[in-house]
């Protein structure tokens, strides 16, 4: 290891220009896209390259467990629309080298956006000083073998090291999430409208979740709101106009007013609307669009402004491109964890057709398809079971006696499906496998 | 229909690691059988219910002791004694039920000694997991993975290991993996284990119900688990194949930048 403690100055800059350097060359060389290499060779010369390279930006931090990308792209584009440069890891490389990869791109903005994983969040509080914190989600943590204790108390940390004045953006439909921030100053609540059940609970059954500071069971209600039922329609998430509140009967705490709420296809803050437009290619993008919205608000972008770009995030690292197949229009969704997997299979429309891809991803890849609930889920036509992981997931589609087909070949699987629209479910590899044998067939 | 009551002892620690799995592939073979599968719900605190099958699942290994004070609290020892449910317990769930096992930080704790023998913390084992069982009913071998710190020796005069390690780590001391005697099975084994198993699934619904009617495997099920029998044993990462290399977990081992 290289020694600490020699002031910082030449040796920071030498660690900025060799990570600059290594990042170029490894682009030039084709070893992939180089955005977390360079900042791997500037940590490795100085250590304190993050704290250096944040030094004089107004930072933007996003965590949680669903949607850190996604948001993360839609605000770099909302900031980017001002006009100015802006330093993002749109393309998900959330840990340190990707953030110092990230503010190298990008020397001169003034604005960064970055993602973060949760594991690291308290030490890149500590060290980038953010304006700006977006909390996302936590009740569906699941990372195997992690405990939600666990990450919790990262959180907590991180929420302790903010400035006072920094803001925290957060969902205030997830129990854990206000009880985490409940001490901090400056929260901005926001009400995703999002279902995001947890994982593990043999849901149906479950009720709900436990209150994370007396541990009494929280009781649910949902009220169809006005404002949302008589503007808007259905958009294939069956929450639409529904306000679902939660309070706990043993402490009596409940979920915090939100300042944003999505209601069906519009985001709504003080009885004003804002249209989220051109967001229909998953059923999780109005819910990260309304918190890029309540983010770009905090650090000045007019709402009406930052809502227009949602959508000029565009397909975000390939997720939501749109492929022509012989006249197959194929959509992927991609799942990470049970919360997303659930979402995307309860969120494909009767009349498509729907293939599920599943490949290699490790020795835990298939355990979210059993703790995922499939009593009530139904498709009308068999379900195209393809991917390296084919045979588990036609198991569990067994278990819940859904109809399927196991395809070997996904090329085969997409060329299975009638004409018209196609909905995929696939696994993070899945996704790339998916892109790249698809990569001529893309739309937009 | 005969209906059978199951539970996961402690629901609310036992959440991480996908054992819950298990009891949705034992209420699927169950339905097979003309079995119906009632699903009870325990958490800690609450005293045990009055069920045939309690699941003692995998957690965090900083959970072992809150796993275990919660069993006792629930009155689990002293249950077993008259006669209490078939008991399946997976990991955390198996090393609390020794007679000691160790804690996170390396002490020696005090476990519910329903399973004769120790546990000690060894180095940090994950990975895929194969074993030929050692159960007369159960054809075929046993496959997921495995993702602990225990090593256990067991000291049984009734009852012995459920599987020999073909890959993997299981007990760590002897080769085999897990405990089974007439009350108990145990193993290091996740993936949802009855899930990625169901012939241990079958096993364990006619202990439930011992003149229950013998049943073909699951035809899925039974394609998945020899499948993947064979090819964990040519791939023990799981990171093989289709496109993806084993690039990705080096950048979570980085140094992480200090404060200047």
């Amino acid at each position: 290891m290289l020694q600490r403690g020699d002031g910082g100055g030449t040796r920071t800059r030498l660690a900025l220009g060799v990570g600059r350097g290594v990042a170029a060359l490894s682009r030039r060389l084709g070893r992939g896209r180089g955005t977390v290499v360079g900042g791997h060779a500037a940590l490795l010369v100085d250590p304190r390259s993050l704290s250096r390279l944040a030094r004089d930006r107004e930072v933007v931090l996003v965590t949680g467990t669903n949607g850190k990308t996604t948001t993360t792209a839609m605000l770099g584009a909302m900031l980017a629309g001002q006009g100015a440069p802006v330093a993002c890891n749109s393309t998900g490389a959330n840990m340190p080298a990707g953030l110092v990869t990230a503010l190298l791109d990008a020397p001169t903005a003034r604005h960064a956006v970055l993602e973060v994983d949760e594991g690291y969040l308290d030490a890149v509080v500590a060290t980038v000083d953010p304006r700006v914190l977006v909390l996302l989600n936590l009740s569906t943590e699941f990372t195997r073998g992690v405990s939600l204790a666990k990450t919790r108390s990262v959180l907590k940390r991180a929420i302790s090291h903010l400035d006072p004045d920094a803001v925290v953006v957060a969902n205030c439909d997830d129990p854990q999430m206000v009880d985490l921030v409940a001490g901090h100053r400056v929260v901005t609540w926001v009400s995703d409208g999002q279902q995001l059940t947890a994982p593990a609970t043999l849901a149906g059954e479950v009720a709900g979740q436990a209150c994370p500071r007396c541990g009494s069971l929280l009781s649910a209600t949902a009220t169809t709101s006005a404002t949302g039922s008589s503007t808007t329609t259905a958009t294939g998430n069956s929450t639409g106009a529904v306000d679902r509140t939660w309070c706990c009967p043993g402490c009596g705490r409940a979920r915090p007013e939100p300042v944003w709420q999505v209601q069906g296809t519009y985001l709504v803050r003080e009885g004003q609307r804002a249209h989220l437009d051109g967001l229909d290619a998953a059923p999780w993008l109005r819910s990260n669009a309304a918190f890029a919205v309540a983010a770009a608000a905090a650090v000045g972008v007019p709402p009406a402004a930052a809502a227009e770009r949602a959508a000029a995030a565009g397909d975000v690292d390939g997720r939501y491109r749109l492929y022509d197949l012989h006249g197959r229009r194929i959509r992927v969704a991609m799942w990470k964890n049970p919360a997303s997997l659930q979402l995307a299979l309860g969120c494909v429309p009767h009349e498509e057709s729907l293939v599920v891809m599943t490949d290699r991803f490790g020795v835990k890849d298939t355990v979210s398809w059993w703790d995922i609930d499939l009593s009530d889920w139904a498709h009308p036509q068999p379900v195209l079971v393809t991917g390296g992981r084919a045979l588990d997931v036609a198991a569990r589609l067994e278990a819940s006696e859904i109809a399927f087909e196991v395809v070997e070949d996904p090329m085969a699987a997409f060329l299975r499906c009638r004409r018209g629209r196609v909905a995929v479910v696939a696994n993070y590899p899945a996704h790339l496998r998916i892109k790249r044998i698809l990569s001529r067939s893309a739309v937009r | 229909m005969r209906v059978v009551a199951a539970a996961i002892a402690c629901e609310d620690l036992a959440i991480s690691m996908g054992d819950v799995g298990s009891l949705r592939a034992l209420a699927w073979r169950a339905k097979v059988h003309g079995l119906g599968l009632d699903i009870v719900h325990h958490r800690s605190g609450e005293p045990l219910p009055d069920v045939d099958l309690l699941l003692i699942a995998g957690l965090d290994e900083s959970g072992l002791e809150a796993l275990r004070a919660g069993l006792a609290g629930a009155g689990l020892p002293t249950r077993m004694q008259q006669d209490g449910p078939q008991i399946l317990a997976v990991n955390a769930g198996f090393q609390v039920l020794l007679n000691t096992f160790e804690d996170e930080r390396g002490r020696v704790r005090d476990g519910l000694r329903m399973i004769p023998g120790t546990a000690v913390r060894g180095d940090f084992v994950e990975g895929v997991f194969v074993g030929r069982p050692m159960l007369q009913d159960v054809a075929g071998d046993v496959s997921g993975f495995e993702s602990h710190y225990g090593r256990v020796t067991l000291s049984a005069d009734e009852g012995g290991p459920l599987c020999r390690v073909l890959a993997g780590v299981g007990n760590g001391t002897d080769h085999c993996d897990g405990f089974v005697s007439s009350k108990i099975m145990a193993t290091f084994v996740h993936g949802p284990v009855l899930a990625r198993n169901p012939t241990l699934a079958d096993h364990l619904l006619h202990r439930l119900v011992p003149d229950l009617p013998r049943h073909p495997p699951a035809r899925w099920g039974e394609r998945a688990r020899q499948a993947r029998a064979r090819e964990d044993l040519a791939d023990p990462t799981g990171w093989g194949g289709d496109t993806y290399g084993k690039r990705l977990p080096i950048y979570s081992r980085l140094p992480f930048p200090e404060r200047s």
